[in-house]
């Protein structure tokens, strides 16, 4: 899709291809979900997705949870 | 916006706007706007096939430059059950956790949003040519509203 809206800071699109997206490596995945974790939940990216699929974050449908669990696919 | 790929053998992928942070948006008042996406890569047939992306999750949010989340549009049956339909958020009141159903909403929806009636300016003078356009893809091909 085509950027139709005025972006301040998007970080990591310097790096994107023509079509507007980057595809991360596993690992570059791995650390996305590592460091937002971190900054969103104050735990690892592995012990997220440990307590996720475990069923054993409270409140899932918190916003910062959801934005971290919709990161799992990157290398949860 | 960053992606995870495109193997169909992986069930789910995704693919986030500014690795899933909030982005600033030139309007008055700020606004921050939150985009994160979940895809599937199925076979279809006919115009569709052999291959499409098929939309397995969303959620669109904006925040006040505070980064408190005024309202978010969500769909993601897989993560919550219980609420498995397309549904908003608004953090207002008692409203805050309340699932309000909605239709299917698309990203194209929520830029237009933004741009006709929360003072968000646009980066191209075309983007009601652009949007219609991509609009129009989308729901020529999607297989549910």
């Amino acid at each position: 899709m085509r950027s139709v809206v005025s972006f301040d800071s998007v970080k990591g699109m310097k790096k994107a291809g023509k079509n507007g997206y980057k595809v991360l490596s596993r690992e570059e995945g791995q650390k996305l979900l590592d460091r937002q974790a971190r900054r969103y939940l104050r735990m690892s990216g592995p012990e997220f997705a440990r307590k996720w699929k475990a069923k054993k974050i409270e409140n899932p449908d918190r916003p910062e949870v959801m934005r971290v669990a919709f990161l799992l696919p990157f290398g949860g | 916006m960053v992606a995870s790929g495109s193997d169909p053998s992986n069930q789910r992928h995704a693919v986030v706007l500014n690795n899933g942070n909030p982005v600033s948006l030139r309007s008055n008042p700020p606004l921050l706007l939150t985009v994160l996406m979940h895809y599937k890569i199925v076979q279809a047939q006919g115009q569709l096939g052999p291959w499409k992306v098929s939309t397995a999750a969303y959620i669109y949010a904006i925040q006040d430059k505070q980064g408190h989340e005024l309202f978010a549009y969500h769909w993601h049956p897989a993560s919550t059950p219980q609420y498995d339909y397309p549904h908003l958020h608004v953090h207002s009141g008692i409203l805050a956790k309340i699932h309000l159903p909605t239709r299917r909403i698309s990203l194209e929806e929520i830029l237009r949003l933004l741009i006709t009636q929360l003072n968000v300016k646009p980066l191209k003078r075309e983007w009601e040519k652009a949007l219609r356009e991509t609009q129009e893809t989308h729901q020529k091909f999607r297989t549910w509203d």
